[in-house]
């Protein structure tokens, strides 16, 4: 199949990208309602680019930092781990990894691992080790224990990200399944998740 | 938005935030920076926004700034570090770095929060609409800025029925945890719909024609929107050559 930037952002994937994006918006004011210990924050940029691609969730995690940036700019520079989250996750849709349990457990852990690196990369070198959030106590802690800032930062978003990866993944995942096939046909990648038998 | 400010045009106020922005990022030292904290808050109290804009400045970037402080300055151990309890120490080295980051952070996030407080959203689409921009990204931002409220709304409206169906959304973390998807679910697949009625309804009203289009909603440039264009280069090369020499 041809494939390419332009072919992924068709009319439809464009439309999405503001859905995923508030979609991020509003899990995250749902978690602070249920009062969840973890912020599920990244599920609009998972489901926008499993189901429309790696490039259509770049933007979407692009444009979700920007538009946050608005009101606190410095979501601005931590615009590089979502944009990270959705290619990588994306292009795991693409090679139908999460059709597999197998394939969903390695995926999760190299996500964890790849916006760790991001995050931990932007946030020693533009804002001292300090991302604003609870990880800031983590990342203290292992301070306090003698370790360098670099090795600090990179641990304590490893630790944190990975609960963070699995509830996000688990629930864009079970929303994905629960989006109806005549939507899916539709979308260029929409085809992994088609529930009826002898369509793939 | 109705101030001398608010009314400029938007590649001119851009232009403004750019060339403080060089100032802060290329200027050595910490004092400029903080100053431009002030300079910020002016501009907001001219704007009239003096209020949003501190709500906004305290809100986020202040929280951080302490961290960085705290983390850089007390737990960090720095060569020169003396210790006071336990493993909280303080260096010298720390406060420097911490200095100068937060200036930095300090003076570029102030003019962004009061670039975007007296900026309306539709005059930057309508500017980059005008300077080439393709017709998809400004209808992505602006069409991003307008559904985030709509789905907020949406998913009050959603939980209150869920609510009303008795779904727990308080008790223990599994209880709370397991309340998450059926409060979403509705409405992704409630926005997955609109999502193609709006295609249909942009379709009809030809947004993927190639041809020219015109706008109902028109800004123009002043003339003290070209004398501060002019005003800006003139800083930014004078700047130049000051640090060359």
């Amino acid at each position: 199949m041809k494939r390419g930037i332009k072919y992924d952002f068709s009319l439809l994937a464009l439309l999405l990208i503001p859905v995923g994006v508030s979609l991020s918006v509003v899990g995250y004011q749902l978690s602070t309602i249920l009062k969840l210990p973890v912020f599920v924050d990244q599920i609009g940029i998972m489901l926008v680019s499993m189901i429309a691609g790696p490039w259509v969730g770049l933007v979407a995690g692009m444009l979700g930092n920007v538009v946050n940036g608005m009101l606190n700019p410095v979501s601005f520079g931590f615009a590089f781990v979502s944009m990270a989250l959705g290619l990588v996750c994306g292009f795991m849709s693409r090679w139908r990894w999460f059709t597999n349990i197998f394939g969903i457990v390695i995926g999760c852990a190299i996500i964890n691992v790849v916006t760790a690196m991001v995050s931990g990369v932007v946030s020693t070198f533009m804002f001292g080790g300090v991302t604003g959030s609870g990880t800031d106590l983590v990342t203290a802690a292992f301070l306090a224990t003698g370790q360098a800032l670099w090795t600090s930062v990179l641990s304590a978003n490893l630790l944190t990200g990975t609960f963070n990866t699995i509830i996000n993944f688990a629930v864009s995942y079970i929303i994905v399944k629960r989006i109806p096939d005549r939507f899916l046909v539709k979308l260029n990648y929409g085809m992994p998740y088609i529930k009826k038998k002898g369509v793939r | 938005m109705n101030s001398a400010i608010g009314k400029l045009y938007p590649s001119t106020k851009f232009a403004v935030l750019l060339l403080l922005v060089i100032l802060s990022v290329f200027t050595p030292g910490y004092m400029l920076q903080y100053l431009m904290f002030l300079v910020v808050l002016l501009f907001s109290l001219c704007a009239g926004t003096a209020r949003q804009f501190l709500g906004t400045f305290f809100k986020s970037i202040f929280i951080i700034i302490i961290f960085i402080f705290a983390i850089q300055v007390f737990i960090i151990s720095n060569e020169d570090a003396q210790p006071i309890w336990a493993f909280i120490h303080f260096s010298q080295t720390g406060l420097n770095d911490s200095l100068s980051m937060t200036s930095k952070i300090v003076a570029i996030s102030s003019l962004v929060i009061c670039f975007f407080q007296v900026t309306d959203i539709k005059d930057i689409t309508f500017a980059l609409e005008k300077s080439g921009t393709p017709r998809k990204v400004t209808f992505l931002i602006s069409s991003t800025i307008q559904l985030i409220p709509q789905m907020s709304a949406l998913s009050k409206t959603i939980t209150d029925a869920q609510k009303s169906r008795g779904i727990e959304t308080e008790g223990s973390l599994l209880i709370r945890a397991k309340a998450f998807v059926p409060m979403l679910g509705p409405l992704v697949l409630s926005s997955i719909q609109q999502t193609e009625e709006r295609m249909l309804a942009l379709e009809s009203r030809a947004f993927s024609s190639k041809a020219k289009k015109t706008s109902i909603y028109e800004i123009r440039k002043k003339p003290a929107d070209y004398v501060l264009d002019i005003l800006c280069v003139a800083g930014l090369i004078a700047y130049i050559a000051w640090r060359v020499m």
